[in-house]
Order: structure tokens, then sequence, then C-alpha cells
């Protein structure tokens, strides 16, 4: 090494560059990466292991994949073919255009979610996540997130997905998933006194495989419309989607303005 | 009973455990455990290629934010890098020390594309030269010294061909043997070896040092 060299190492060593990294845009990077995964790799299943991180995905694709389990299930006890259920599955999904859960999280907290989706296509439009300290509402041009506590708003310009993908392709890609893991499902029908009627129960069981802990999860059916009432977790692991969806509605009038967020007064408002 | 698997909604998985019970803290802070077999498990499971991304983000962002002198233009070039990895990852077949070096080689190719595109180069010298002087003439602080230096960098950076700047940028900035800037390069290291000195004459030009190895304000 020459004496510049070492000069240059140096000097080069003691200037304090403006080169953090701001992990905000790490974040929003993951998202359009795992939507380009979802793109280009074969085994497009694998990336719902890793939908977003915030409660609005977890209840709202919990309430999306539940209906989208429930059609099949249903369908499958009829003894129709698969693929006849898949696409009368996909076929019912797009028929919905509207999401109402509650939810309650490991800790208690309880949360509601609207989401609006578009049946021709399946996808999510809009959509509306409650979960007390945190409110989010997207919106095809912008997303907010509203910390009630520091009265501090987040704007995104652009739609931060609540779920990472289609809608309408979730059970699609579900299947396929389902055909690479050994789990079980059992349903079987019994009368419901707080509801007073017969349901179905289905009982989900999914092994500890690789990263994902054991799994069992018991939601309620209702036979007449082939979907879920809701759905309760007995066992899961840590951080890994809610407890419960303690109530799901399909296809319920959106209250007017709902997803028209206004910036609280006085809050501080950054731009992302 | 049906056979059936679901659920992922359930599975959401937020922690940095990645399979096979390797923990991503421990593993990128890790020069040596396991590596290739993530990145075997990378090429089926998008969540491990996601958290060797995490790994790897802060890397690929400041050698972005070295080369073009910018955060925000850093941050895009930073996303293109990692979007392109995604789309070529399938043809990458290498160990991890070879997927940090792959995504270096992105990473200049992204930068010096952008670069080409934007004739950003042209822009930022005549910048630089401006804020020299605003810069220097309004802080009499103890950042003064810094912002001196990082702007005579910037100017001196930014008169060398792109593949000394690479060269500069991997060597003194990210750390990289010579080996490793050639492997990034696809060149020998005695190549590397002979541009990093005609880089260094370059440099020369513009950022001076004493006998005691200070740098010469002129």
């Amino acid at each position: 090494m020459t004496d510049y060299e070492k000069q240059f190492e140096k000097f080069a060593r003691d200037i304090k560059f403006d080169d953090s990294p701001d992990y905000s845009h790490r974040d929003k990077l993951e998202k359009k990466l795992l939507n380009a995964m979802a793109k280009h790799s074969p085994q497009q299943i694998n990336i719902w292991r890793i939908i977003m991180k915030s409660k609005i995905t977890k209840f709202a694709v919990a309430a999306v994949i539940i209906a989208a389990v429930v059609f099949s299930v249903t369908l499958l006890d009829k003894s129709v073919t698969t693929a006849y259920a898949v696409e009368q599955t996909i076929e019912a999904m797009r028929s919905i255009s509207s999401i109402h859960a509650y939810c309650t999280d490991w800790d208690d907290s309880k949360g509601e979610t609207w989401v609006q989706i578009k049946p021709e296509t399946g996808e999510e439009e809009y959509y509306y996540a409650d979960q007390g300290n945190l409110l989010i509402v997207g919106t095809p041009q912008k997303t907010y997130y509203y910390y009630r506590d520091k009265n501090l708003v987040r704007i995104r310009n652009e739609y931060v997905p609540a779920s990472e993908v289609r809608l309408s392709g979730f059970f699609e890609d579900m299947v396929k998933w389902v055909e690479q893991h050994d789990g079980d499902i059992e349903f079987n029908s019994q009368f419901e006194e707080d509801l007073r009627k017969e349901i179905i129960i289905v009982h989900v069981y999914v092994p500890a495989q690789g990263d994902m802990e054991e799994k069992e999860i018991v939601f309620r059916v209702d036979p007449q419309t082939k979907l879920p009432i809701d759905m309760k977790a007995i066992k899961t692991g840590p951080g890994e989607g809610v407890k419960s969806v303690d109530s799901l509605e399909y296809n319920v009038p959106i209250p007017q303005g709902l997803f028209d967020f206004e910036i609280p007064e006085g809050a501080e408002v950054v731009y992302e | 009973m049906v056979r059936c698997a679901f659920i992922i909604v359930m599975t959401v998985d937020t922690s940095l455990k990645i399979s096979g019970d390797i923990d991503i803290r421990e593993y990128c802070n890790s020069n040596e455990v396991g590596q290739s077999r993530l990145i075997e498990q990378a090429h089926s499971e998008p969540a491990v290629f996601v958290q060797l991304y995490r790994c790897y983000y802060d890397a690929v962002f400041r050698y972005c934010a070295h080369r073009l002198f910018d955060r925000v233009t850093a941050e895009d070039v930073t996303s293109t890098v990692f979007l392109k990895a995604v789309e070529n990852f399938h043809r990458f077949k290498g160990s991890e020390k070879q997927f940090r070096n792959w995504l270096y080689k992105i990473a200049t190719n992204a930068v010096n594309d952008h670069l080409r595109k934007t004739a950003r180069r042209k822009n930022a010298l005549k910048l630089v030269g401006e804020t020299i002087k605003t810069e220097t003439a309004d802080r009499k602080d103890a950042d003064n010294d810094n912002a001196v230096k990082s702007a005579l960098l910037k100017q001196a950076m930014l008169t060398l061909k792109p593949r000394y700047q690479t060269i500069i940028t991997l060597r003194f900035f990210e750390n990289l043997k010579l080996t490793e800037i050639a492997e990034v390069l696809g060149s020998s290291p005695g190549t590397v070896r002979s541009q990093l000195s005609r880089a260094l004459v370059g440099l020369r030009k513009h950022i001076a040092f004493d006998k005691q190895g200070v740098y010469e304000d002129d």
C-alpha cells in the first residue's frame, strides 16, 4: 500500500456520511419485493408466509382467507371435484364486495376492519382498520396511519395493500400450498345454542414445520351462506395472527365517508 | 377427513426467525454459519430471500449513497438493485459471500446506469463546486471540517471514470478486499490493483496530503 493510499484510507475513514438507512424505505421496498417475488417465483404460495406485519393485514387477510377456505371446504363436502370447487370458490369470492370483521389479538386488544373489494377482480380497493391506538385507512391514492397517542399522521402516497395479493388469486395460490403441506381439516355439523341453528364446525390442524409453529384453529360456518361466521385460534405461534375473528359480515354497506380520512386538528403530519 | 393445509394468515411470521432455526440477527452478523444453506432455501422460500434482503439492505444502500452522494437517489437505486435481484435470483448459484458480491455487482451496474441516464455526474460536479463554497463559508463549527472533506471527496470522485469510482468505493468505504472487488467487477485482482492505482492518481489531483497525512486545503 502506498503512502498516498494509506493517507486516503484514513481521510475516507474519518468522513462522516449521511448514509444511515431509512428503515421505512426498507420496509416499503420489502413489500415491493414480495409482489415481485409473487410474479417471478414458481412457488408463489410461499409469499403467504410473509404477509405484512400489521394487524390490519392479519385482520383483513384472516377474513378473506377464512372465506376462501370455507368456500372450498363446503364445496368439497358436497363431493364436487377440487377443480370445480376452486372455480366456484373463486367465483364466490368475486361476489364479495365488502368484508367487515371484529378481531381480538393475543393481548386481548380489539380491532375493527372494513375492506372494500372490487367484485370484478377480487382486488381490495379501500380498507379501514381501527386497532385502538392505530388507525389505518387505505385509499387508491394514499394510505394514512394515525397514531392516536402521539397525534401523528403518516401518509404514504400510494395504496399500501392490506393483503399483498389479489384476493381472487388468494385461493388459487392457497390450493397449491395445501398440496405442499400436510395438514388436516375436519368438519362436523352441530346445533349452536348461541346462534340457535345448525352450523358447520371446521377444525383445522397444521403440524409444526420449518419455521411455522403448530396450529389449531376452529371456525364456524353458516351452511346457508357457505361463509364463516367467526374463527378462533387454539394453538399458534407468538405473533402469528390474531387470536380470534369474532365476527365476519359480508357485503354489508360500508358507512359513508369511512375511507375519507381527515387529518385531526393539531396532528403532526409526516409524508413518506 | 379432508386433507388440507392452510391459514397462512395464521402463520404471519414477523419474527426474524428463519427456516432451520437460524436466528437472522446472528446470521447477519456471522461470517461463517450456514450461509449456503440459506441461499439454497431462498431459492424455494421467498421468506428466506426477504431475510437475506434485510441482511444486505444496509450495505447496498450505503454503497449507493457513497456512489451517488444523495440519499434519496440512493434509495431509488437500492430499490432497483433488489428488484433486479429478485428477477434474476433463479440464475444465481453461489455461496452467501458470492451473493453479497453479486448484489454489489448489480448495484454497480444500476448506479452507473443512473449516472449515464441522468447526466448526474455533470450536475453533481457543478453543484458540489457551489456547495463547497457556501458550506464552508457559513460554517465555523466542528462539522465544518467534515463538510469540507465530504464535498472535496464528492468533487474528486465524480471526476473519475465510473469503474474507478466503483473500485474506490468498494475498497475504502465498503472495505472489500481486492479479490472481492475483482469478483464484483468480473476482473482479476491484478487488474483491480492497477486500476486502483490509477484511480488514486486521479484523486491525488484533487485531494493532496501534507507530510503528516493531513489533507491540504487549497
